[in-house]
């Protein structure tokens, strides 16, 4: 290679493995930051090990590769011999086509449509929990297989028809015939067929996003939660060992692996052929062994499931040498189920989260769940219990019931005869802002977010709800009885926040305004003192509207137990929710999640207060305290009516798609290469044409 | 022979059957959730609301990403598959599997790691801080988004060029330099027209998940950018319409074939066009 | 040929991974010559081809054309053509196209008009028979038809020099005679030069005006074919060119020569006395007559009927002989053999004395399973 192509080559390859080496950088770093070193250590990785949640989603994910791709191979190849001896053109080519469609679709399509198919069966036979393991491996079989056949069927093609026949000549039964003849001449394509799926299903986000369901999570879905949040660099430590292995994994194949070039045209020795035929049996052994070990891990004794649906990061999990709670649980329960049914039960917690009430209800309302226990919003209750999508709770079984605190015992949403939720914590929504760069004049309103000075370092809720609550409560409209014109009144207020705008996060403001990438942003007073503890710069305040008054959203997230469940499950889901507001667990999940408690266990707990220390009187300001009930009638949100919810999805629609002036630009660039484009091969096509025509014409004359 | 011929219908059944529930029945659905509304009435209404002036920007945007993302993909992906259909089989192999490395890494947490590269606060203007330069601003811009997709998809983009390239018969360039083409037009008489199959095929694997997809605009693009598939994704994830993301679908499924076939068809030609 | 010269290498060499191709090769070519390379596959045949063409750049000496040194003048600039080992025509373009490439190179510069370039296209698609084939895809062409598309496509720019580099090879051995003829002629016609290169020894006699003999990178011997076949230089040449016995003598003196216990007479003189040689006499030159009668006596170990005459395989003194003869003789039968002085030919010991054994007749399938038996060790 020459100099120039070498420079080339190399800045290519920087690119691609810059993202690589940044995310092995950070898998080092001694602090959480995933965008700036403190130091080096091994921390990440001891906690990679010691994360129960990442592990079991490794485990699932290579479940349901190896399954899938087990699967996929049996049909395909079948699928490729079939084909490949079928004599009708037009049905061969039919198939063909069809195998083609989950390569050619684009993913989110194949996802959706089979979400859609798998939402429809599930209401047909009526049941709550469509999605789950079964739904996803479908998936994954079905953009498998195409794959598969693809490479299976060359090899069928290849073949001389005569082979079998020789060998049957030659006296071998037609089993010994397909085992001795046909097989060594297609396993090739066999096992990359199998590799492809294998490692296909592995990487996999977008399909599973859509057909997965409760209590089962892979790897990618893992990240992709916490990539709405915040990355913690254990991730990275995972991803770190996943490269580090792959990458042996093919140096070693890569020098095993007689080099068979037209070069040097060494003949395969036995020696080459047997470290060969090692490799390949050391994998398949490998596969083996971890398929049996999970198979028996998953196969023990009588094992209740409970399901369990909650927002990201919103229980202690035994992270950084914290309390376990559903560690605990599963302890706790197995032991009393044990003793009372006197045989050996296992209790097992599936644990995924979600990232907005939007997700929650999507998830309830297509009856695809299978959760035994959620965690929803104030309204979002609300709205479950008038769609009946949730239970009355059975109190009995919830003796710690009495040590929530009276004023919460009954909120607005809530307040019917039957209980329905449990109150897990309640929060208030305040500006956080750095005071590095934001002057403390401007501070006290929600006007600092629309501050033309800080243009580029505002962030804004990626919600709708809480997005027009930012405005309304500016504007001093009430964010629960708004009429459509005041809705629109704060669709434009939020247009014209929009240019200032950096960009609409959730939970990735941790990270943003740690790393002061952004100066200034709404959340609840929890997440603010956890970004306070990091970053010292940053400061916090419940704002004013624009007439003075304190106005800004309160909420809490209660636990529910949805409609489908049996009353079995149930029985189990309570006995979650009872363990949950158990003194060891509500204070542990208090000090990890820094939210208000409703609990009168944790409150007045000593350790906790002094745990919190000042922050006791951001998060329990006594004027809050006092006035809970006042301030959930005229500060949190209420279900809306239908026709406002539709209303409120159009207008976040509208502002989301409202883009000024931001892709002109680009619209440009992209008319004048299509031109570009367009242009060439147009000219090329009548050059063409005009060459043509010269033996065209020519030659009509001289034949006639 | 009968019975052999049975048993050779019957090997591709399980795949038949696998298909037609799981490929064409799901496309049925979308089909149907497109073309009706909540209550399963059949109606256009979910085609007219995309014609709004904010769905059809969304469209037109996911186009031009998407293409730009293509055409800057093929700008830089056909020299380096080219270099590397040049080296020596050795070193080929070994450059084609680090195209292909990390592809096996997953692919939020690639993005998720821009991030932290372009941030205003990012490494990049760290390190272009140390000479004083910038901060430029590069995440959460249109260009952000776009380098996304050309990061995601480029070895897809490498790959099916570099092995159409490494396949094109030496003999074929010594010919053309033998007919008095010089390394130039050898590159645009000769190489290039025979590796119109290999970048075909790098636009389609290019172009159809960068159109659609809905993570990277997210993150790079700060959601300012929202394409096709944030939009397909909102309606099934968070807005609870269906209907309208299945009608999104549909007509993001019509712009791909609409867009494949009108390319298939030069292709037919088999890069003769070119010349 | 005492024409002008066109084409000369001087002392020319070439080395590839420490394995030398080509070790300082003379050679001239001259203006309308059609000169065959001849040799046996890795002889360095193909590698000289190439340096002619401009493909290799050789290590060591000159590579002159009209004089003018063109060691670094790249392909395209050379007044060379190649007609490629199986063509290596063009697969995006037809047939047209495919000859009328190198006109479209020079289409701008030269201001060639579309019905320029069509008049010289059809002109070289009648020399070659092609004519109602332009649309045609190449791809589609059957053996004979592709190397013709491939000759017209190296013919259509007038070069000085036509290079061939095996282009019969692919072909059936009844289409290699015709177009054997057919190529013959477009030469004369066209008073092109044209270097051939091939392993078959028949190709090379019945086509070429000059034969140069290679092996192991070196020339063994440039000549007219009647010159290589009734005069080889060594060992190798006599084996590889015909059949041959080659059989170990001493020189006693001019026109003297004893082999197999037997002198002869014979026309060749020039050798010292009692030199060891290299006698080659080949089958068709041998009578067989009654024993009584005979120079040499020897049994008949078989017998071919090969439709003209019979192959004779007689052993004398420990070598077998082979003999062709149109009168047939018994297994077994004991007879004499008579040689005539002037079939007799004299040739100096070299490096490949000794290394055919009985008699030979050399052949590249034979030598390439021996490689292939190699390589497996």
């Amino acid at each position: 290679m020459k100099k120039t192509s070498k420079i080339y080559t190399s800045l290519i390859f920087i690119f691609l493995y810059l993202p690589i080496a940044v995310l092995i950088l950070f898998s080092f770093n001694s602090s959480n930051s995933t965008n700036s070193m403190a130091g080096f250590s091994f921390k990440w990785y001891k906690e990679l090990f010691s994360d129960g949640a990442t592990l079991l989603a490794l485990r699932n994910t290579l479940i349901l590769a190896i399954l899938s791709a087990i699967i996929a191979t049996v049909i395909g190849t079948l699928a490729a011999y079939g084909i490949s001896r079928m004599k009708n053109k037009h049905v061969k080519n039919t198939i063909l086509t069809v195998n083609n469609i989950p390569m050619m679709n684009p993913e989110i399509v194949v996802g959706i449509s089979m979400m859609l198919l798998f939402v429809f069966v599930g209401r047909m036979i009526n049941t709550s929990s469509t999605l789950g393991f079964g739904t996803v491996l479908i998936a994954h079989v079905t953009f498998n297989i195409p794959y598969v056949v693809l490479s299976v069927m060359p090899k069928f093609k290849q073949m001389d028809r005569h082979l079998p026949e020789a060998a049957l000549d030659l006296g071998c039964t037609p089993f010994q015939s397909f085992y001795k003849v046909e097989m060594p001449q297609i396993i090739s394509g066999v096992i990359s067929g199998f590799i492809m799926a294998f490692t296909l299903s592995i990487d996999d986000f977008i399909i599973s996003y859509f057909t997965i369901g409760s209590g089962f999570e892979t790897l990618p879905i893992r990240i992709y939660s916490m990539t709405k949040k915040r990355v913690t660099p254990d991730m990275y430590a995972l991803s770190a060992l996943i490269f580090l292995s792959i990458l042996i994994l093919l140096i070693i194949s890569n020098f095993t692996g007689n080099s068979n070039t037209v070069k040097d045209k060494k003949p395969v020795t036995l020696k080459q052929k047997k470290t060969k035929r090692i490799v390949i049996a050391s994998t398949f052994a490998a596969i083996a062994v971890i398929t049996g070990a999970v198979f028996i891990s998953t196969a023990t004794a009588e094992t209740v499931v409970v399901n369990v649906y909650n927002w990201g990061e919103y229980i202690s999990d035994g992270s950084n040498d914290s309390y376990d709670s559903i560690g605990a649980f599963e302890e706790y329960y197995s032991d009393v189920l044990t003793e009372e049914k006197g045989h050996k039960v296992k209790v097992q917690v599936n644990y995924t989260t979600f990232t907005s009430n939007e997700d929650l209800y999507a998830k309830m309302k297509s009856g695809v769940g299978g959760y035994d226990v959620i965690v929803p919003s104030d309204y979002m209750i609300e709205r479950l219990k008038n769609e009946g999508l949730i239970q009355p709770l059975d109190l009995n079984n919830i003796p710690n019931y009495k040590y929530i605190k009276d004023q919460f015992k009954k909120p607005f949403y809530d307040n019917g005869e039957e209980t329905y939720s449990v109150m897990y914590t309640y929060g208030i929504v305040g500006i956080i802002y750095n005071t590095k760069y934001v002057d403390e004049a401007d501070i006290g309103g929600w006007d600092l977010l629309w501050n033309n000075k800080y243009s580029g370092h505002i962030l804004q809720f990626n919600n709708a709800r809480d997005a027009f609550g930012s405005a309304m409560y500016k504007l001093g409209i009430s964010v629960n009885n708004a009429t459509e014109t005041e809705w629109r009144t704060a669709l434009g207020e939020l247009k014209k926040q929009k240019p200032l705008v950096q960009s609409y996060v959730m939970d990735e403001i941790y990270n943003k305004l740690e790393s002061e990438e952004a100066w200034i942003g709404a959340y609840y007073a929890g997440d603010a003192l956890t970004m306070m503890y990091n970053n010292e710069n940053l400061a916090f305040y419940y704002p004013k509207n624009q007439k003075g008054e304190f106005a800004t959203n309160i909420f809490a997230d209660a636990m529910c137990i949805p409609a489908g469940v049996d009353s079995e499950s149930k029985k189990h889901a309570e006995a979650f929710i009872n363990f949950m507001l158990s003194e060891e667990a509500a204070i542990a999940n208090a000090e990890y999640i820094y939210y208000g408690s409703p609990n009168s266990l944790v409150t007045e707990n000593s350790d906790y207060k002094e745990y919190l220390g000042d922050d006791y009187y951001v998060i329990y300001d006594p004027d809050i305290e006092n006035n809970i009930d006042t301030l959930f009638s005229g500060y949190a949100y209420r279900n809306l009516s239908a026709d406002k919810l539709a209303l409120l999805n159009n207008l976040w629609e509208e502002l989301k798609v409202d883009s000024s002036s931001f892709s002109g630009g680009i619209y440009i660039i992209s008319g004048v290469i299509a031109l570009g484009i367009t242009g060439f091969i147009v000219f090329c096509y009548v050059n063409k044409v005009r060459r043509r025509r010269m033996y065209w014409s020519k030659n009509a004359k001289n034949s006639k | 022979m009968n019975k052999k011929s049975l048993i050779q219908k019957a090997a591709a059944s399980p795949h038949i059957v696998w298909s037609v529930l799981f490929i064409i029945a799901p496309l049925i659905f979308v089909m149907y959730y497109a073309f009706t509304d909540k209550d399963g009435n059949f109606t256009f209404s979910n085609f007219t609301e995309l014609f709004q002036a904010s769905y059809l920007e969304i469209f037109m945007r996911s186009v031009c990403f998407a293409f730009l993302a293509t055409v800057l993909c093929l700008i830089i992906a056909y020299p380096i598959a080219y270099f590397i259909a040049k080296a020596k089989p050795k070193t080929q192999k070994i450059l084609i599997m680090l195209v292909m490395l990390p592809m096996w890494m997953n692919f939020l947490i690639r993005t998720y790691s821009w991030m932290a590269l372009l941030e205003d606060t990012g490494i990049i203007n760290t390190f272009l801080g140390i000479f004083g330069i910038g901060p430029i601003h590069m995440i959460n811009t249109a260009g952000a988004v776009i380098l996304g997709m050309v990061y995601n998809y480029l070895p897809y983009m490498i790959i099916p060029i570099h092995s159409v390239l490494s396949k094109v018969d030496n003999r074929l360039l010594e010919a053309a330099a033998d007919l008095g083409s010089n390394p130039f037009t050898v590159i645009t008489k000769v190489v290039f027209p025979l590796s119109v199959p290999g970048i075909i095929s790098g636009i389609t694997m290019v172009f159809v998940p960068s159109i659609s997809t809905f993570y990277i605009s997210q993150k790079l693009g700060g959601g300012n950018f929202d394409l096709i598939g944030d939009t397909i994704e909102r309606q099934f994830q968070t807005a609870y319409n269906y209907n309208l993301g299945a009608s999104m679908s549909f007509v993001l499924m019509l712009i791909i074939i609409v867009s494949m076939t009108i390319m298939n068809k030069y292709a037919d030609d088999d890069g003769g066009v070119i010349i | 040929m005492n024409e002008k010269k066109i084409i000369e290498l001087k002392g020319v060499s070439k080395t590839f991974d420490d394995e030398i191709i080509l070790d300082n090769i003379d050679l001239k070519v001259y203006e309308k010559e059609f000169m065959t390379l001849l040799g046996p596959s890795g002889c360095g045949k193909t590698t000289t081809l190439r340096i002619i063409a401009g493909f290799v750049t050789p290590d060591n000496g000159e590579v002159l054309f009209d004089d003018v040194k063109i060691n670094d003048v790249p392909p395209h600039k050379r007044h060379v053509n190649t007609v490629f080992q199986k063509y290596a025509l063009f697969p995006h373009l037809n047939v047209y196209e495919n000859i009328a490439f190198a006109l479209r190179l020079k289409q701008k510069k030269e201001k060639l008009s579309e019905e320029e370039i069509y008049e010289r296209v059809e002109e070289m698609l009648t020399m070659v028979n092609l004519r109602g084939f332009e649309k045609k895809d190449v791809n589609l062409l059957s053996g004979g038809q592709q190397q013709r598309v491939a000759i017209a496509r190296a013919l259509i720019n007038k070069p000085r020099v036509l290079l061939l580099d095996e282009p019969l090879g692919a072909l059936d051995l009844k289409l290699r005679k015709d177009m054997q003829n057919e190529l013959k002629n477009i030469q004369r016609r066209t008073g092109i030069t044209f270097i051939y290169v091939t392993h078959d020894q028949e190709e090379a006699l019945s086509m070429s005006d000059t034969v140069v003999v290679m092996a192991n990178g070196k020339i063994q011997q440039i000549g007219s074919p009647t010159d290589i076949y009734n005069e080889p230089e060594n060992a190798f040449v006599a084996d590889f060119i015909g059949e041959s016995n080659i059989i170990d003598g001493v020189m006693l003196d001019d026109f003297k020569v004893r082999f197999s216990g037997h002198e002869f007479e014979c026309l060749d003189k020039g050798f010292g006395k009692n030199e060891p040689v290299d006698v080659v006499v080949r089958p068709e030159d041998v009578d067989v007559v009654p024993v009584d009668k005979g120079m040499l006596c020897g049994v008949v170990d078989s017998v071919t009927f090969k439709g003209v005459h019979y192959e004779i395989i007689v052993t004398i003194n420990k070598f077998k002989w082979m003999i062709q003869s149109t009168d047939y003789v018994a297994p077994s039968q004991k007879i004499g053999i008579y040689v005539e002085p002037d079939a007799i030919h004299i040739m100096k010991k070299s490096e490949f004395s000794g290394m055919f054994g009985d008699y030979s007749s050399f052949s590249d399938e034979l030598e390439h399973l021996s490689d292939v038996t190699e390589e497996e060790e």
